[in-house]
């Protein structure tokens, strides 16, 4: 018999169906409200669709008035977004999604084998990185079970380096070396289980990064209550008293796992390139600049609904796992004591990035050098040259102020919309944060770009619409289980009203794991950035950005490791350096 | 317990898998091509869109002619030709070419693949505004006229939408299928997707017996993930090798390269800006320098442009030096140059070229996106400099069209917004000649009027890079990227 | 008497568990009544209605003849100036990061009472015998015995007129136990609350009330003056209780 023991009801509670009501309201005006955005893309670009899919059709060559009036009386374009988007709905009621505009076939045969596929990739990685990520605390569990843990222990460190490696590196560097180097995996296909391997690792082991970073905090935090020492003083093994807080911090981090996977679904467009995976990421990418409007509906459509499903899942999956825990005053978040260790560790990684940063500074990053071209690191060139002659230690320097001062500044905005909307938002329903989650991001992208137009501005509000969402996810989760714990309802009872119990209760408990989370994704910040540079979004094409960077010179990682290598590392020791820092030092 | 164990079996139900469809793998023993080209089809194959290109690239299916260097049609399942007047010709065919589904190829089968071709809607490229009509005189001869008077319409016959298709590939009018319907050396058995596809050797083909038993054809986007699978011996043909990834290739890979008709070019905005003064475009014209952008940026895998036609296009037409007006002084004037990543050496050449005109003066600006988001902007002129890659022989192997296209006023693709009524009537008159010398004189000619107002500059003529593995032989090397996989091809396994 | 706190009909359901059927209370001021049953009786979602922390499926719940509904803090404010809890856990209903003398003095913050807190944070510590100084220090500081003293402490900073108490001392070690209910005893009788025991526990009831209501399974099965009930109990579930009781008089200091 559970009882949810949240802010206290205030009216009779209707009979189920209606209660139900505004919820169905909600999804269904979430799926209505992208096809509309999406259908109206050619209409807020700009671009006349019979032009882009011609040219989809036919690259060269450049079409004539008469040419786009066939395509379009061909395509029956609609006359407004809304007409169109009706007649998509309209159609889907029926289960037809309608013809592709380019290639004139059903959007059914080419997305729905296209989502199988990416179901496969994005689950199997999801459950590698929760799985890896288990490993990696698996030292900080035994630790915890005998009392000594300190801190978030080297699972966090470790996570914090592997959370900022981009995928898209990783997967051109697995290739060049399982692939290609030793021959031991298929280089691209995907036609059977052995080409799930290498796309799997490349988009599971930075995630797991990430997730392990919250599961030692999720560990630290648990290792402070108070059955542990019960349980110890007892006698009971360690690991049983392992396994048991294991289980108890995974809870937080399966809705991360869920919007990781719902997420990879439809971004990981670069690594399915890579790969040449058909999967619904490279799809609606391509779909999306040819403006083949019924191809992006559908699969857009598709993947919110997965979105909405999977996100109401998480919430569940958070409630099935800790049980009636959830419901009786059962947690008293502890407050973690972080070891003296970690900090200075972080001191340590912070100045030498500092020290190349400045090194970088004082010398000139756009000074071009054909002769020089990929030239190996020497006295001249510390980290050698790129492809352009440039120097990479200058634009490593120059660079790092825009990458790391953007990364920050979003990073920090994502954490003040996500705490807040996680903090306020309906506790137990999927509600904005999984559809925009379940959008690919460079669906987003376009969508901003053609109402904004290109730039860093524009860029930075494309990555802020998605960046908040595993932070409002990770508050959310923290939140159900502080207002589960007994000094919540104790305040309730003596008065305190929803501000002063957010001010005063909720937030110390869920502000630092938060904060330490979104430490951990300041580098996703920038390459976020990166990865919508080719739509206009972002620093200027000379840019010695970092993520812009590694997005324009991933192609030369065998030839020249040190240009690749140069921001790479940057961003790798700053996600150690945010892994490490802790808001809330020891008392 | 039971609430555990349903939460763990849900992520496992997704790494259940979903693979797509495998193309065959080659048994040993056998001697298949495995080839991966460098787009997916759009449209399953359909001949009336760029899927065409790969129809001929696999070998699939052929046109009536094909174009020699310099872009004059030379015979394919055509024999000979002649033309009856200056709308009309008359050509013959080989006698003894079959359909890949056993139908003989005759006048008639001909005659209803172009007509279907010219009734297709939107029309095909190559036949926009010519209002063909195809007839079959007799068994082996087909009669081709033209609305107006065109000295193109034997060359037209090249372009890969053309291709000719047994009766029973128009089932549908509206999608030719030629799965089974082509006259090429390898018969296409089976289309995954837009994954794969696969094709036996045709026994029957008129050009002798394929030299393989049958390719195994991937369509691979990614030029990197292309050139890994060669490397990795995952594939014996790979088209569209990426210049940064020569230097990777191994002992067991060399490279196939073939000069281009393909300009890489910056059009200069003459109709407002900064370089709608003639004086500024001739200074941005001295500043520009090919050189290091050949040797650097593309690693002398490419040519530096004499003008914007290759030396094989013009053949033994005579160039003419163009002459600019004076260079003024830039004096910090501020352009925006725009190009575009779809090209992977696009970016690092237009950073060099900015180089060079900041050098000289200029303050630039790059701005590098993706076409697709470009292409609005190019078309209204927002930019001041365009640094894009060209066509100059497109389907029909004539230099005119693409002058007509890119530099006169009504012209579709004018990035340069040139409008010279000099430049026009010189191309109108180019259009009417029928003698294919003198039109290459006369585009030579335009060339340089064009050239002299400084609307663009030429950099560089690109090559097209075949990768292969040790012992193949007889990979297609056509300037027009049109054969890839020929009769001749070979794994030399 | 006219009750002070009343309960009418009080029933709530949990999908297919019935929680509490037709629960009738009434409690009139200075009055101590408990109510008992074993684990599962619905004893926790009478006190969670009673305290207007959830809303029932049907009956009703009135202050002075004013009727209660869950609200907003706003609007429950006078009701939660009258009636306080002492809750069950005093390990949990603490929060850890505050200190012990700010978190007694919370419900004078939120309930807008006037006057100085400071003083009656020291007065409410002395009254429940701890040192005035303790306001500085944190709850993990203190023993289970004492931050149970803390909780009474903080339910009668408001001045209540009902003090609910949810298991007040389950939690407690044997020994502590008889000293948290002696203070109990003292304070409602010093400042003249209406006591509310909501225990399985029948010793700290005899000891404690003076009326007694018995449930089982959402039912009140048996209620009346406490010596009656336990001296003649006329239900099963009564007798059960009173067999498995430990007496207490043997553990008197």
């Amino acid at each position: 018999m559970t009882v949810a023991l949240g802010a206290p009801t205030a009216r009779r509670p209707a009979p189920a169906v209606l209660r139900r009501l505004p919820r169905v309201a909600g999804v269904l005006g979430a799926l209505v409200g992208t096809a509309l955005l999406v259908g109206a893309l050619p209409w807020l670009s700009g671009v006349d669709p019979a032009r882009s899919v011609l040219r989809a059709r036919e690259e060269e060559g450049a079409p004539d008035a008469a040419a786009l009036d066939a395509v379009r009386t061909q395509l029956d374009l609609p006359t407004n977004p809304v007409a169109g988007t009706l007649g998509f709905l309209g159609r889907l009621l029926t289960g037809d999604l309608g013809t592709s505009w380019v290639s004139r076939t059903p959007v059914v045969d080419t997305v729905l084998p296209a989502l199988g596929i990416s179901l496969t990739v994005a689950g199997t990685a999801s459950l590698v990185a929760l799985v890896l990520a288990g490993l990696l605390t698996v030292p900080a569990l035994l630790r915890a079970a005998d009392g000594r843990l300190r801190g978030g222990g080297v699972g966090a460190a470790v996570g914090g380096a592997l959370s900022a490696l981009p995928e898209f590196v990783l997967a051109v560097l697995l290739v060049a070396v399982f692939a290609v180097g030793w021959g031991l995996l298929p280089t691209t296909g995907f036609t059977g289980p052995e080409h799930l391997v290498l796309p799997v690792l490349a988009l599971g082991v930075p995630a797991a990064g990430v997730l392990a970073r919250l599961l030692a905090g999720a560990v630290a935090a648990t290792a402070g209550e108070s059955w542990v020492g019960t349980w110890r003083s007892a006698g009971v093994r360690r690991t049983t008293v392992a396994a048991a807080l294991g289980r108890r911090a995974v809870g937080v981090v399966v809705p991360q796992v869920l919007l990781l996977l719902v997420g990879t679904l439809g971004a990981a467009a670069v690594v399915e390139a890579v790969f040449d995976i058909p999967g619904l990421g490279g799809i609606a990418l391509g779909a999306a600049l040819a403006q083949d409007v019924p191809v992006v509906q559908a699969a857009v459509v598709l993947l919110v609904a997965i979105g909405l499903l999977v996100g109401g899942g998480g919430v569940l999956a958070h409630r099935l796992l800790l049980g009636p825990a959830l419901t009786g005053s059962g947690f008293t978040p502890e407050t973690a004591a972080a070891g003296r260790r970690p900090q200075r560790a972080a001191l340590a990684v912070a100045t030498v990035l500092v020290v190349a940063v400045v090194a970088g500074l004082l010398r000139d990053p756009d000074a071009q050098d054909v002769g020089q071209r990929l030239a190996a690191p020497s006295w001249a060139h510390p980290f050698g040259a790129d492809p352009l002659g440039r120097d990479v230690l200058a634009r490593f320097g120059h660079g790092a102020l825009v990458s790391v001062g953007l990364a920050v500044l979003l990073a920090a905005l994502a954490l003040v919309v996500g705490v807040a909307v996680g903090l306020l938002g309906c506790g137990d329903r999927a509600g904005v944060a999984d559809v925009l989650n379940a959008l690919p991001a460079v669906v987003t992208g376009i969508v901003v770009a053609a109402v904004a137009g290109p730039g860093l501005l524009s860029a930075c509000v494309a990555v802020s619409l998605v960046a908040w969402i595993p932070l409002a996810v990770h508050t959310r989760t923290l939140a159900a289980e502080a207002r589960a714990s007994g000094f919540h309802v104790a305040a309730l009872t003596g008065g305190a009203g929803r501000w002063h119990v957010l001010r005063r209760h909720l937030l110390p408990v869920v502000g630092p794991p938060v904060v330490r989370h979104a430490l951990v994704r300041v580098p996703h910040a920038s390459l976020a950035l990166a990865g919508l540079s080719f739509l206009g979004l972002g620093a200027g094409a000379e840019s010695p950005e970092w993520g812009r960077a590694l997005a324009e010179t991933t192609g030369y990682l065998e030839r020249a490791p040190w240009v690749v290598a140069a921001p790479a590392l940057g961003l790798v020791l700053l996600g150690v350096v945010a892994a490490l820092a802790d808001p809330a030092p020891e008392r | 317990m039971n609430r555990r164990t349903a939460l763990l079996a849900v992520p496992v139900l997704f790494a259940g898998g979903c693979f797509a469809g495998g193309g065959g793998t080659a048994e040993s023993g056998s001697d298949r091509l495995r080839v991966a080209l460098n787009f997916p089809p759009v449209a399953a194959l359909s001949p009336w869109t760029d899927d065409a290109l790969l129809l001929t690239r696999m070998g699939a299916a052929e046109t009536l002619v094909t174009f020699d260097d310099s872009g004059a049609a030379e015979p394919q399942l055509a024999q000979s030709w002649e033309f009856t007047d200056d709308r009309t010709a008359l050509v013959e065919l080989r006698d003894d070419v079959v359909f890949h589904d056993g139908t003989p190829m005759d006048a008639e089968a001909v005659a209803g693949s172009l007509n279907a071709a010219a009734g297709a809607d939107p029309g095909v490229r190559v036949l926009r505004d010519v209002g063909l009509v195809a007839t079959a005189v007799d068994e082996d001869t087909v009669q081709l006229q033209a609305a107006q008077a065109d000295p193109l319409l034997v060359q037209r016959l090249g372009a890969p939408s053309l291709v000719v298709l047994s009766p029973d590939a128009y089932a549908d009018p509206t999608a030719p299928d030629p799965v089974g319907h082509g006259t090429g050396p390898y018969e296409i058995t089976e289309l995954q997707g837009a994954q794969s596809a696969t094709l036996d050797a045709a026994a029957d083909h008129w050009g002798g017996t394929p030299a393989a038993d049958g390719v195994d054809v991937r369509f691979v986007d990614d030029a990197d993930a292309r050139t890994s699978s060669l490397r990795a011996g995952e594939v014996d043909v790979v088209q569209g090798v990426p210049i940064a990834a020569l230097a990777t290739l191994g002992d067991d890979q060399r490279v196939v390269t073939t000069a281009l008709p393909r300009v890489t070019a910056l059009q200069l905005n003459t109709a407002g800006g900064v370089f709608a003064d003639a004086g500024l475009r001739a200074a941005a014209v001295a500043a520009v320098d090919a050189e290091p952008v050949v040797d650097g940026v593309f690693e002398g895998q490419a040519d530096v442009a004499p003008g914007l036609l290759t030396d094989d296009t013009l053949g033994a037409a005579a160039r003419s030096t163009p002459t600019l007006p004076t260079a003024a002084d830039p004096a910090g004037a501020s352009i925006r140059l725009a190009t575009y990543d779809d090209r992977p050496e696009l970016p690092e050449a237009a950073a060099v070229l900015a180089e060079q005109l900041r050098a000289a003066g200029f303050t630039v600006e790059v701005v590098v996106q993706t076409y697709a988001t470009l292409e609005p902007d190019l078309l209204a002129g927002a930019f001041d400099a365009v640094l894009g890659s060209r066509l100059t022989l497109l389907d029909t192997g004539d230099p005119v069209g693409y002058l007509q296209t890119d530099y006169t006023c009504d012209g579709g693709y004018n990035l340069a917004r040139l409008c010279d009524p000099d430049v026009d009537a010189a191309v109108t008159a180019a259009a009417a000649l029928t003698d294919p010398r003198e039109r290459r004189q006369a585009a030579a000619d335009i060339e340089a009027q064009v050239l002299s107002t400084g609307a663009v500059v030429p950099v560089l003529h690109e090559q097209s890079r075949t990768g292969v593995t040790q012992g193949v032989q007889g990979v297609g090397e056509d300037p027009f990227e049109r054969q890839v996989v020929t009769v001749a091809t070979t794994a030399g396994r | 008497m006219t009750p002070l706190l009343q309960a009418e009909g009080l029933t709530r359901r949990y999908r297919d568990v019935t929680a509490l059927d037709d629960v009738s209370l009434r409690l009139g001021a200075g009055e101590r009544v408990a109510v008992v049953g074993e684990s599962g009786s619905g004893k926790s979602t009478l006190a969670r209605l009673l305290l207007a922390l959830d809303t029932p499926d049907a009956g009703t719940v009135a202050l002075d003849g004013r009727p209660v509904r869950p609200g907003s803090a706003r609007s429950l404010r006078w009701f939660r100036r009258r009636v306080q809890t002492v809750p069950q856990d005093p390990g949990r209903s603490f929060n850890p990061r505050m200190r012990v003398g700010q978190a007694v003095a919370e419900p004078l913050a939120c309930l807008r009472v006037h006057g100085d807190h400071t003083a009656r944070v020291a007065e409410l510590l002395v009254a429940v015998g701890l040192e005035p100084d303790a306001a500085t220090r944190w709850p993990h500081e203190f023993s289970g015995g004492q931050r149970q003293r803390l909780a009474i402490a903080r339910a009668l900073a408001p001045r209540p007129d009902v003090l609910l108490a949810d298991e007040p001392v389950s939690a407690l070690d044997v020994v502590v136990r008889l000293q948290v209910v002696e203070l109990l005893a003292q304070v409602s009788a010093a400042e003249g609350l209406a006591l509310l025991v909501v225990s399985h526990d029948l010793g700290v009831v005899q000891h404690l009330c003076d009326r007694v209501l018995v449930l089982e399974a959402g039912r009140v099965v048996e209620q009346g003056p406490v010596p009656q009930v336990f001296g003649a109990p006329a239900h099963p579930v009564t007798a059960g209780l009173l067999d498995a009781v430990p007496t207490l008089e043997a553990v008197a200091p």
